[in-house]
């Protein structure tokens, strides 16, 4: 870990200048890739590697995940997306996965937080105690 | 009506749901105890997750990409990219009355097979030691019933007194002894019926040791009905390092329960030499920067904030003690190896045991010039201290003209008086394991010694007589004993009533 310090150090910084308004910026990360492509730095894989690390990191901070079982309205998905805003601060885009494993309810997951209301995270206790 | 009643409840029941928010994250690596974890933003130090199937962990280190979980369970239950939640709780363990009698794990889970611990409270392992406020000086005694200790290493409740030694010094019997003396006199105590008597209650924590010891321990201390105010914690040699490093931690939260319900509780940490071990191989694994013999940076406060916890709370703090005798290993004798100076410059007092004199018959074998306790000759009581009080200085005096004894004949008149006191004291001294002694009879023994009784008794004879004086005193002369350990005072009367005794028992142990 100590040993690639640098290429951390290195890919955080193209990782800021990736940044606009808040968001990864497409284009801006088009434009990175091609200028490393051009003066590739020392250790380019391992750059690469880290900054695409960081960059997924920085999109899961801003992407809510909807997990459900059965339908899901656009209206719900639309509330949802007022609501997550307004924990976090700022815009959230919400992403849909149908997930059977739920049996009935939803799960959203936004960066390291899991907000879940379903069947099977309600049976979590009991299995506990089974255990 | 009803209806109003029922719309209010649907609209109650609209904003009530029951949504759980957690923080995760998933395992990135998995190795010897310690997964590392990526996610987890909101994790505290110290605080425990929970794993799949069931198993917890501690986060150790909470660097900026990931986090560093020790894991207290079954690690082959866990796979690279399971999820991890945090808890949000501090590791805590069951606390109170309940645990006396119980062998349970780090985790204050039982062990012993006699259903869950009926415990209502539970104490956070990690605690902030009593500040100076609430604190008070040592002045009560803690009678380890082990003669060479209670004579002229005197501890007090409260007090941190180390036990150190190399390996089969007989560093463990003093601790056991300690608590069958514990025991015994919580016994005798409560028979009294005493209002004013304070029982010390007893905490073993076993690390890294053989679980044969821990079941020879176990044996001994039912075999004297000390289990009845004892708690066994431990993690054996075949526990995971982050267990054996939380033992300690969980045994001082069960202390510190008696302890701040105003009562008296003692702690063994045997040893805290493994402790430390098993804490550099956790901090080698985390990837933390070792240091000397390479210990993490933070060893020292890894035993002081243990030892810290031990105190002796004044009246407006309910006025509990916790008394801590701490276990260090010596490797060839030598105290000045890194962990054992550490704790030594902690604690309040050594009680150094010798290998030379183990090996030479001298049981317990305690090196006078080495110990000393810092604070506990203020806790001795009046009687004790008046008979013990010189001998500490007499017995070091000797073991420094024991060199010359081989030379006897060269000697003036006034070193061979010397020496030969010195040989009775060091025999009077020699004590079989698992017997201690009651304070009052000791202080017989030693008035006896003091008064010369004992002058034209052969030396080789002397545990014998130490044996007889303390039969004597525990039947035909227990009245005598009674009354020092009520007045706690050597009166006018008591020696008057001490000389008859000894006198009495000169002539039974002359014509035996």
């Amino acid at each position: 870990m100590a040993g690639n310090r640098k290429q951390i150090e290195f890919a955080k910084k193209l990782l800021e200048i990736s940044i606009e308004d808040g968001e990864v910026n497409p284009e801006r990360v088009t434009a990175i890739l091609e200028e490393l492509k051009k003066n590739p730095p020392a250790k380019y894989p391992k750059v690469l590697r880290a900054y695409l690390k960081l960059v997924k990191k920085e999109i899961k901070k801003y992407t809510a995940v909807l997990e459900h079982s059965g339908a899901i309205s656009d209206k719900a998905i639309l509330e949802l997306g007022k609501e997550l805003f307004e924990i976090y601060g700022r815009r959230i885009h919400v992403t849909t996965k149908s997930s059977e494993e739920l049996i009935a309810g939803v799960r959203v997951s936004v960066g390291d937080d899991v907000y879940e209301n379903s069947i099977i995270s309600r049976m979590q206790p009991l299995r506990s105690i089974s255990l | 009506m009803s209806s109003v009643v029922e719309q209010i409840q649907s609209e109650i029941n609209k904003l009530t749901t029951n949504t759980q928010k957690s923080n995760v994250g998933v395992i990135t690596s998995l190795a010897d105890g310690v997964a590392h974890v990526e996610g987890l933003s909101g994790v505290m130090f110290n605080e425990m997750v929970e794993f799949p199937n069931n198993v917890f962990g501690i986060a150790l280190n909470l660097e900026e990409d990931e986090v560093g979980v020790v894991v207290m369970g079954d690690m082959s239950r866990l796979k690279e990219g399971d999820e991890v939640k945090r808890t949000e709780k501090l590791l805590s363990v069951p606390v109170g009355k309940a645990l006396l009698g119980r062998v349970t794990d780090a985790l204050g889970a039982p062990l012993d097979g006699k259903g869950p611990i009926n415990s209502e409270e539970t104490y956070a392992v990690e605690r902030i030691a009593p500040g100076i406020i609430p604190r008070k000086s040592v002045d009560q005694p803690l009678q380890t019933g082990i003669m060479a200790i209670d004579a002229m290493i005197p501890i007090g409740r409260g007090q941190r007194e180390l036990i150190i030694g190399d390996r089969a010094t007989g560093k463990t019997t003093i601790a056991i002894d300690t608590i069958i003396n514990q025991s015994n006199m919580n016994k005798q105590g409560e028979k009294s019926g005493d209002p004013d008597f304070r029982p010390v209650y007893s905490i073993y924590v076993a690390i890294g040791q053989k679980n044969s010891n821990i079941m020879r321990t176990l044996k001994v201390l039912e075999a004297a009905g000390a289990m009845d105010y004892t708690v066994l914690v431990t993690a054996p040699a075949a526990d995971n390092p982050a267990n054996q490093y939380l033992a300690p931690y969980s045994g001082t939260a069960m202390g510190e329960w008696f302890m701040e319900n105003g009562m008296d509780a003692l702690i063994i940490y045997d040893d805290l030499s493994k402790h430390a071990v098993a804490y550099r191989q956790m901090s080698l694994i985390l990837k933390r920067p070792s240091g000397r013999e390479a210990y993490p940076g933070d060893v020292f406060y890894l035993h002081s904030r243990l030892l810290e916890r031990s105190a002796r709370l004044n009246q407006d703090s309910g006025g509990g003690s916790l008394t801590a005798l701490p276990i260090i290993e010596t490797q060839g004798g030598d105290p000045s190896a890194y962990i054992p100076t550490n704790v030594i410059s902690i604690t309040d007092g050594q009680v150094f045991l010798d290998a030379d004199l183990f090996n030479q018959g001298v049981r317990p074998a305690v090196s006078v010039g080495t110990s000393v306790s810092r604070v506990g000759s203020a806790a001795q009581i009046k009687a004790y201290k008046k008979v013990a009080g010189k001998v500490k200085l007499q017995l070091a005096q000797f073991r420094e003209l024991a060199a010359f004894s081989q030379f006897e004949s060269d000697l003036d008149a006034k070193t061979k008086s010397q020496l030969e006191t010195g040989k009775r004291t060091v025999e009077i001294f020699k004590q079989p394991a698992s017997s201690p002694i009651p304070v009052e009879i000791q202080t017989t023994v030693l008035w006896i010694l003091q008064n010369g009784f004992l002058d034209d008794v052969d030396v080789k004879d002397m545990v014998d007589a130490t044996r007889s004086i303390i039969e004597y005193f525990e039947t035909r002369g227990e009245a005598v004993a009674a009354k020092i350990l009520s007045t706690k005072a050597l009166g006018d009367e008591v020696v008057a009533e001490l000389k008859s005794a000894s006198e009495d028992w000169k002539r039974s142990f002359s014509n035996s």
